[in-house]
């Protein structure tokens, strides 16, 4: 009925504990560690963001406030190299999550309004790929409205916002270093004042770059340029913000 | 190839006889229609031959260019791909059937298997060769749909067996897109057919929206 992926099981994940990408911003899908969830029990426990990746920000800022699904482990979830496309719609599977045993799934009735400030801060675990967050949002429409909503409609509404975080994760690689800092505040400042950069570089002008992220053929001339910019400023060139 | 007809097939050296309308019998119709029909079925299956041929020399020119990408340096393979080309990272992950970790890796020095290496040349050989054709932005090409009856992008038929060939063959204009999807995913009707009510909308906060209309 509902899809699943479309090879591994494990190929919802961009990446998994160390490999998840520290200066990836916040996103969709993203698996956070020891989050307490308001209204869902008193224990902290794991949590991923449900929230859409169109409506995570205002601007280059998240939003004050996001909405979480808790992550229940169970022995009666889906083995991990199940995926159930009927039935079980609460449950969204998140097969060999942190590499035990044991089986977990975001718990799609178990959600709440966590502080985007608690979750940036907090250790991520696990980022889904692009296949895995269309999944995860055709799975919550069904569940809200009975209605299968196809992958890649759903895809092609938040390509634009995929495509920018992406590039937004290799610029502050590249550049948050270039600022030399030390302490993890610093680090913080650093990563702050270069997604701002970006996000001014992305914005420039009328036919501005982000806009052109609108359009499935112009989003490889986007990242041409952002890595044109991204070298530029790496080797300390006109546009140089340092 | 030898054809069951009455009359050889004229060959580049001969000239062809013109039949004046009104002047011809009712058997010569009818042989001049045998023929016809004969000539057909040839230019046919000649067809399919030359179709066949085109299809393996398309492939061992693939080969051969990949070959020679190979000897590069790798990191030179992945900036072609990422900077000159423009593709996404996640999209090279997929191309060349790897994890997004795994590519990073190779991205911050860690080589490649060798069969991987392989197939970060043949994408690139790939991507030469589609330049070749009237495609403006080729990575942008193939992340979009190829159609807007399917939702099969480019880089989904890359994925397929004979994929880049037979994507080739098609940015060549040698096949319709119709044949090329039926040939690569021949139940795409069934399972990625788009549907022609949903459109996406821009909205007044900025974003976007999914739209079903009638």
């Amino acid at each position: 009925m509902l899809d699943g992926p479309e090879g591994d099981t494990t190929d919802i994940y961009r990446a998994r504990g160390d490999e998840v990408e520290v200066y990836r911003p916040l996103l969709t899908g993203d698996v956070i560690e020891d989050i307490d969830i308001p209204g869902v029990g008193r224990a902290t426990g794991m949590a991923i963001v449900i929230e859409h990746p169109c409506s995570m920000r205002r601007g280059s800022e998240l939003r004050g406030h996001l909405i979480v699904a808790r992550v229940v482990s169970h022995e009666n979830l889906p083995r991990p190299d199940q995926w159930p496309t009927s039935g079980s719609w609460d449950f969204f599977p998140l097969p060999v999550l942190d590499g035990s045993d044991r089986r977990h799934a975001a718990s799609l009735d178990l959600v709440g309004r966590v502080e985007s400030s608690a979750l940036a801060s907090a250790r991520r675990i696990a980022c889904l790929s692009d296949q895995g967050i269309v999944l995860l949002l055709q799975r919550q429409i069904h569940r809200m409205c009975r209605f299968k909503a196809p992958l890649a409609d759903l895809y092609d509404v938040c390509a634009p916002v995929l495509v920018e975080a992406e590039l937004l994760t290799e610029w502050t690689e590249a550049l948050v270093p270039l600022r030399n800092p030390g302490s993890d505040e610093e680090t913080n400042e650093a990563l702050n004042q270069e997604t701002r950069e970006f996000d001014t570089f992305l914005g420039k002008g009328a036919g501005s770059l982000r806009s052109q992220l609108s359009t499935d053929r112009f989003r490889s001339d986007v990242r041409r340029a952002v890595r044109l910019e991204i070298r530029e400023r790496l080797s300390g060139g006109p546009n140089g913000s340092i | 190839m030898k054809l069951a007809t009455t009359t050889p097939f004229p060959t580049a050296g001969d000239s062809l006889t013109i039949v004046q309308p009104g002047r011809v019998s009712q058997t010569d119709v009818a042989a001049l229609n045998r023929d016809v029909a004969g000539l057909r079925d040839f230019v046919s299956i000649l067809d399919a031959n030359t179709r066949s041929l085109h299809g393996r020399t398309q492939q061992r020119e693939l080969d051969e260019l990949a070959t020679q990408r190979m000897q590069e340096a790798f990191a030179r393979l992945l900036d072609e791909l990422s900077t000159d080309r423009g593709l996404a990272w996640s999209h090279i992950a997929r191309l060349v059937e790897i994890s997004v970790p795994a590519l990073r890796k190779w991205r911050l020095g860690k080589a490649p298997a060798a069969e991987n290496r392989r197939r970060v040349a043949e994408l690139c050989a790939f991507m030469d060769l589609l330049e070749r054709f009237p495609i403006d932005e080729p990575a942008g090409w193939l992340e979009a749909r190829v159609a807007s009856s399917s939702t099969l992008t480019g880089i989904d038929l890359y994925l397929t067996p004979g994929g880049p060939v037979a994507l080739l063959e098609y940015a060549g204009h040698h096949c319709s897109i119709d044949d090329l999807l039926d040939r690569q995913v021949p139940d795409w009707r069934v399972r990625f057919a788009s549907d022609p009510r949903l459109r996406i909308v821009e909205t007044e906060d900025g974003g976007r929206s999914l739209v079903m209309e009638d």
